[in-house]
């Protein structure tokens, strides 16, 4: 295998990635996703949600509703908290940050109709930070790469990412192969 | 003119059970929309990443990287809005 596959696909790297910095072809050296714990958060309010109905259920009963009209009312409920949580992971999968030998992209989708990509080439880099995110951050691996762009190129932001050094390494050593700017 | 057929008829209606099933099928409908819009914009963004998951992985790799468990995800989330409508426009007004 060429490439690394980790923490369900949101960190794959190509495992050649120094060489493949200098092919003339196209080819991405990386796709990150935000870190799996970040979705933590919603996986567990999805799993509270759902357990809303059993503390009700005498509330439900009391209610002047037939039978039917109270397993429509506890189905849509369900129906609510799937579309919820599969919302949140179509959020999640499509948030992507790709890393090729000739530029770097970063797909945001910030709601379901409304999805914004910047994209920059390596030789436009002028800077890439890193942020650590407190204890939870520097315990899982992961954090904020910023990627700074010369002019009024949009700057590409990778938010809580697993392995930000090892994202910053492949970068850096792509600027390197084009001979850009500065790297941190 | 006679007014008391049409009068009876209304009087004889249920108004809570009425309300609840047009509310049911406003949120039914509302929620099948949604399941569309969906299913749509997956079907858009996937085609998308996958140039880039084709980027990453080399030719003579076979692998293709799997979105069906999403798009199987997403019919359901159109079966289930599909199956409300059809529940509050049928089965919510039998006693």
């Amino acid at each position: 295998m060429s490439t690394t596959h980790s923490l369900f696909h949101s960190f794959c790297a190509r495992n050649n990635y120094e060489s493949e910095a200098r092919s003339d072809e196209e080819k991405a050296l990386l796709i990150v996703r935000a870190h799996p714990i970040t979705t933590l958060s919603w996986l567990l309010l999805g799993v509270l949600f759902a357990f809303i109905p059993f503390f009700f259920a005498d509330f439900l009963g009391d209610l002047p509703l037939k039978q039917n009209q109270q397993l429509f009312i506890i189905i849509f409920w369900y129906a609510l908290i799937y579309s919820y949580l599969l919302n949140k992971f179509y959020f999640w999968y499509f948030n992507l940050g790709v890393v090729t030998n000739q530029k770097i992209v970063d797909i945001d989708a910030n709601n379901l109709l409304n999805t914004q990509t910047a994209a920059t080439i390596i030789n436009k880099v002028e800077e890439v930070n890193k942020k650590s995110l407190g204890l939870v951050g520097s315990f899982f691996d992961y954090g904020d790469i910023y990627v700074e762009t010369a002019g009024e190129n949009p700057n590409v932001e990778f938010l809580k990412v697993p392995h930000p050094s090892e994202i910053v390494k492949i970068i850096n050593n792509n600027m390197r192969a084009h001979g850009s700017k500065r790297t941190n | 003119m006679d007014l008391n057929g049409p009068i009876n008829i209304i009087l004889g209606l249920s108004w809570p059970h009425l309300i609840f099933q047009l509310a049911a099928i406003i949120f039914s409908v509302g929620y099948l929309g949604y399941a569309l819009i969906y299913h749509q914009q997956l079907i858009k963004m996937a085609k998308n990443t996958l140039v880039y998951e084709y980027l990453l992985t080399d030719p003579e790799q076979t692998q293709k990287p799997n979105q069906t468990i999403l798009h199987s995800l997403s019919l359901l989330q159109l079966l289930l809005g599909a199956f409300m409508l059809i529940m509050s426009l049928f089965l919510l007004n039998l006693a």
